[in-house]
């Protein structure tokens, strides 16, 4: 197993306002897979990404990646744990605003000891006429491309991705989508995607449905289709 | 709006530490300002009351002898009121031990022109009382009650108090700085001060007279002038016997002077005398030959007779005998005849000697008119002649010295304000910035750009207002003009003064940080709220939409990467420039104050440590009256006190002719007239090089030289000036062999009535030393204040940067840039500019230092040695780069608390 999680507790506040946000999550995700959590809002599922991701700290429980273990590690392993292992695709796109779109991904290219070819990433996400211009001059899409991009470049093994559609029109969302695909394809690298949009997961391999802060529906999904191909995004 | 601005208290509280440093800063600098401006204030206006109580002279001069009740009554008849302030000068007992010597200048109790303030006690009523200066008291621990010991004989200090024409208590008017520890006034009865005139070891009787002119209130600074040329004048031709002075220096002194002109006359008077005697022995001859004459007659007449009585033997054989009485009678007719010849050349003699004793007498009267024509020594009847404006002691009195201390600090002040509302200015836009998708909500719904202006200047302007009123309040207080008021309190001799509440200071504090706060923030924040309600919703950055692109190189190779993240670090430099800016800006003013109080310490250091060097000599003496020979183990020098202008001020220049031989001053002069070697100090103060030309104006004669530089030697001590003796003793119209000054390595015990003023390299070093000590206080504050304004501005603006860019920072700890990285593009790009800013900075800012400087010391006859040490630009960027990494490491600690989830937080 690429990743495993188990007895993940996480909770928020004292006394009155104290919340249970995860309430003893175990799930397993094999290299290379695409997996897709899904939840309504409050269920739990951006809390495990962050705490996965080493964002967050958590109450109780293990989160193994490639069988190293990084709950309880400092701030400092955690850094290069990310630095490392992850890429980040966030709903709000979070580029740096004063860099340009090369600029932003350079950012991230800086931390690989092999990172990807800049110009062809560009090229396959379609940034190549757009690399010169700051994030507020592009569309959302542009700009998640552009983060999509940012997180890619690193040649991460894994990727969490936020909602990385939820703040984009339907055509931009699949475009985006294909393009997650390609990336794992082309690179094998696994990706959990947090998304409130049911369609996402005819896509992915694995689907995990949240509620509650526990986990309710872990499957394969045997009938996986194209991106391309998803409706009703 | 209402529910808008509920979010003041709330923006108070979460930057509660920003808006406390903000107004700590301001109250400091309203402080500073009050207490500086506030004490200026009051000790100008303090001042002009106490002179005005004291009824202060308009001018004073010396005599060489007392004016008689009938000149006085007529100069003052012509001039206005004038006044005896006769003084002696007394060696007392005191100091810590008791037993040091220090001098004090006695006068009588004066009744209309300087009167003497009382501190504490009462005037002298008892012939053993005696009110001594405040200052010499305060720093000898005299206190009413306490007895000291003048010349032998014991006093009771019955009062301390001052007097304000030694405001300043410089003990002679060339002296550098005052030294009030070992030197100062003194007020007995009438009876004992002639007492204490008579004591062998007073020095001698100084005949000074204080005026006051006529309307003196009315007359502009011209008419006065022209008013006391007139009274100088007048003086001048007053009548003068010297010898009527009782003054045994004076007299010989002056008896020396006219030694030519009395050997003529005495030749004169001995010729004469002569004359007389030859014509009196001709005369004699004369009758001598008259008698002869007649007595011949008588012998020629009695023969003849004779003669008569031989006539019968002229027949008689007897007659062979009346041949011999023919003889006779032809004999005695010879002899007559000649008598009478005799007589007549005698008479012939004595017309000629008559003749000659006239030609004598009128030869006598002929030369004696021409020695008075020709041969006058003019001395009048004054010594020294000083328009208050021309006098120390009150020239440079406290009010002078808080003038510019007064300009200078309100210009601080509003710098630091300016300095400060931007400061605010730019944490206000920060927060609008990340505001700004609700304010561009509020806009889309109609709020007005002014309310939210109003709402964002509020908070600032509320906290500049109550930091103004605080640091008005604190710089009233006793910390503050009270405490400012130490300095002058501790330096000049003055009464305690009344503090003063001026309106414009008030006004300054209470109107003047809000106003500025408003200004600088209405022009800041109107420009970032001019963007569309769109734009301020997609929080679009103005200087980025733009499309001032400037790729970052898209190299691919790995040896890039260092330049890449430089490149990131200029990009978030670029970013923050506005904060950069304020901080170098901040760096800029916290630099120059600093370096004003360096340049001061600089400046004394260099005072006393050149001045400890230069001084070849042990004592010099300036003769007010010279001896005729100088004393074995002295060199001899001629010393003429010109005077030169700086600025409103006119400084005693003491122009020295020296032999090139002279072992003290050891350098050579050009033997050219028209040329001086002129002192370190001199070309410091009048910015003068080998080859310019300068003017020094001789007050007492009212004469103007010219003269041209030709060398400038080491000598810090006072403004000099040097010219061989010859040339010098030349132009100022003075004997072969004329001096004025003794230079030794030993003590010459020279009398004390013929020295004008005694300097012992022990006084130079002490005064050097009070010079340094004095302006300590203020060499401190000024350092401290400029380091803090340094890291508060410092500290405030890389605290806002971090704040801007804890997004980016949360950001790239996700993606996993290890500390260092961090630092290295959101904090050491800061070092960067504070280096590079401080580089440029530092030199420009002792530039502007070194040239305001002049202004703080113009009254001062001292030369300004400003220069650095290498080492001490390199402490300046030592502390410049110290402060940066104490602040750095402390922003560090914030770095490291941003937490990755920062970025979670951005929703929108």
């Amino acid at each position: 197993m690429y990743l495993e999680v188990s007895g993940l507790k996480k909770s928020y506040g004292e006394g009155g306002s104290f919340i249970q946000v995860l309430k003893g999550i175990d799930l397993t995700v094999e290299k290379g897979l695409m997996c897709v959590i899904q939840g309504t809002s409050g269920s739990g599922k951006s809390t495990m990404l962050n705490c996965i991701g080493g964002l967050d700290t958590v109450d109780s429980g293990s989160i193994k990646i490639s069988g190293k273990e990084i709950v309880g590690l400092k701030n400092n392993a955690l850094s290069e744990y990310r630095r490392e292992s992850l890429g980040f695709i966030f709903q709000f796109y979070n580029l740096v605003p004063n860099l340009t779109v090369r600029e932003n991904i350079r950012v991230c290219e800086y931390l690989s000891e092999n990172p990807m070819d800049i110009d062809e990433l560009l090229e396959i996400l379609g940034l190549t006429e757009h690399q010169n211009k700051f994030p507020s001059q592009l569309s959302g899409g542009q700009q998640q491309r552009c983060a999509i991009a940012r997180a890619l470049i690193k040649n991460p093994k894994l990727l969490l991705c936020d909602e990385p559609t939820g703040a984009l029109d339907s055509k931009t969302s699949k475009d985006i989508l294909v393009l997650l695909e390609k990336v794992n394809r082309k690179y094998g690298t696994t990706m959990l995607i947090v998304t409130h949009n049911n369609a996402i997961k005819n896509m992915v391999d694995q689907v995990i449905i949240m509620k509650d802060g526990e986990i309710r529906k872990n499957y394969m999904n045997e009938e996986k289709i194209a991106a391309a191909e998803l409706e009703d995004l | 709006m209402k529910s808008l601005n509920k979010r003041i208290t709330r923006e108070l509280k979460s930057h509660f530490g920003r808006y406390l440093a903000l107004l700590f800063m301001i109250v400091l600098g309203m402080y500073l300002v009050v207490s500086v401006a506030g004490m200026a204030e009051t000790t100008i206006a303090g001042t002009d009351k106490y002179n005005e109580e004291c009824r202060l002279q308009d001018g004073q001069f010396t005599v060489f002898v007392p004016l008689t009740e009938e000149q006085l009554k007529k100069l003052s008849e012509e001039h206005g009121e004038i006044e005896k302030i006769f003084s002696v000068d007394v060696s007392v007992k005191a100091g810590d031990t008791g037993s040091e010597d220090k001098t004090l200048r006695v006068f009588k109790l004066r009744n209309s022109i300087d009167l003497l303030n009382l501190d504490e006690g009462v005037l002298p009523e008892k012939d053993d009382e005696i009110v001594i200066m405040n200052l010499f008291a305060e720093r000898n621990k005299l206190n009413a009650g306490d007895r000291i010991e003048l010349s032998g004989r014991e006093y009771r200090v019955s009062g301390t108090g001052c007097i304000p024409d030694y405001n300043l208590t410089v003990k002679n008017f060339s002296d550098m700085t005052a030294d009030p520890d070992s030197f100062g006034v003194a007020f007995v009865t009438d009876s004992a001060y002639e007492e204490i005139k008579r004591d062998d070891a007073a020095g001698v009787e100084e005949y000074t007279y204080a005026y006051r002119l006529k309307d003196a209130e009315t007359l502009s600074e011209k008419e006065k002038e022209k008013r006391a040329r007139e009274l100088k004048e007048d003086i001048k031709d007053i009548d003068f016997d010297y010898k009527a002075s009782g003054n045994e220096y004076l007299i010989e002194y002056v008896d020396r002077m006219y030694q030519d002109k009395t050997d003529f006359e005495e030749g004169l008077d001995e010729l004469v005398d002569e004359t007389n005697e030859l014509y009196d022995g001709i005369t004699e001859v004369n009758d001598g030959a008259q008698e002869l004459s007649d007595g011949t007659t008588e012998v020629y007449g009695a023969v003849k007779e004779n003669n008569k009585n031989f006539d019968v033997l002229k027949m008689s054989p007897y007659s062979p005998l009346t041949q011999i009485t023919d003889g006779y009678l032809e004999g005695a007719e010879k002899l007559k005849t000649g008598a009478e010849e005799l007589y007549d050349g005698t008479g012939e003699l004595l017309d000629g000697a008559a003749e000659f004793r006239d030609g004598v007498v009128e030869f006598d009267e002929e030369v004696r008119e021409f020695l008075d024509d020709n041969y006058e020594v003019n001395i009048p009847n004054l010594e020294s002649f000083y328009e208050n404006k021309d006098n120390p002691r009150i020239a440079s009195d406290a009010a002078s010295d808080v003038i510019l201390k007064r300009l200078v600090s309100l210009v601080a002040g509003a710098i630091l304000v300016m300095l400060f509302a931007y400061v605010i200015s730019v944490f206000i836009i920060h927060q609008i910035n990340e505001e700004s998708s609700v304010i561009g909500t509020l806009y889309a719904m109609g709020v007005k750009k002014s309310s939210l202006i109003a709402h964002y200047v509020f908070l600032p302007t509320a906290v500049t207002f109550i930091a103004g009123l605080i640091g008005m309040a604190m710089g009233f207080s006793k910390f503050g003009v009270d405490f400012q008021m130490l300095d002058s309190y501790l330096y000049y001799s003055i009464p305690k003064m009344e503090k003063i509440y001026p309106l414009y200071i008030i006004l300054y504090c209470l109107v003047m940080p809000p106003v500025i706060s408003v200004i600088v923030n209405i022009l800041v924040i109107n420009k970032k709220l001019s963007k569309t309600a769109l734009s301020l919703i997609k929080n679009e950055q103005e200087s980025l939409v733009k499309g001032n692109a400037v790729s970052v190189s898209a190299g691919k190779s790995r040896r890039k990467e260092g330049n890449f993240l430089r490149q990131f670090t200029s990009r978030q430099i670029s970013r923050e420039r506005r904060s950069v800016l304020t901080v170098i800006m901040g760096m800029v003013v916290a630099l120059l104050i600093f370096m004003i109080g360096l340049n001061c310490y600089v400046l004394c250091n260099n005072v006393k440590k050149e001045n400890i060097e230069d001084i070849n000599y042990e004592y010099m003496y300036v003769l007010k009256y010279p001896m005729e020979e100088a004393p074995k183990d002295a060199e001899v020098c001629y010393m003429k006190n010109l005077s030169m202008k700086y600025l409103d001020y006119s400084l005693d220049v003491n122009t020295i002719g020296i032999d090139n031989d002279n072992k003290y001053f050891n350098f050579e002069t050009s033997g050219n007239k028209k040329e001086l070697v002129i002192a370190s100090s001199t070309a410091q103060k009048y910015d003068l090089k080998v080859g310019d030309s300068f003017i020094l104006d001789d007050t007492s004669e009212d004469r103007s030289y010219a003269f041209t530089v030709s060398d400038i030697v080491d000598y810090s001590i006072g403004l000099t000036a040097y010219m061989d003796i010859d040339e010098m003793r030349e132009l100022f119209g003075e004997e072969d062999d004329y001096f004025n000054m003794l230079v030794s390595d030993k003590d010459l015990k020279v009398d004390g009535g013929r020295i004008y003023s005694v300097t012992k390299r022990a006084d130079i070093e002490n005064a050097a030393g009070i010079f340094v000590d004095q302006m300590m206080s203020l060499i401190v504050i000024l350092i401290v204040v400029s380091i803090l304004i340094f890291i508060a501005v410092m500290y405030l603006m890389l605290n806002v940067m971090i704040d801007r860019a804890a997004f980016g920072i949360s950001l790239v700890k996700i993606f996993g840039y290890r500390m260092r990285e961090i630092r290295k593009v959101y904090l050491d790009g800061n070092f960067y500019a504070v280096i590079a800013g401080a580089c440029i900075g530092i030199p420009i800012v002792k530039k502007a230092a070194d040239s305001i400087y002049p202004y703080f010391i113009a009254n001062t006859a001292m030369g300004m040695n400003l220069r650095f040490e290498c080492f001490m630009y390199a402490g300046i960027l030592g502390g410049v780069v110290l402060v940066y990494l104490v602040i750095s490491s402390i922003l560090t600690g914030k770095i490291k608390r941003i937490v990755p989830a920062e970025v979670l937080k951005n929703r929108e």
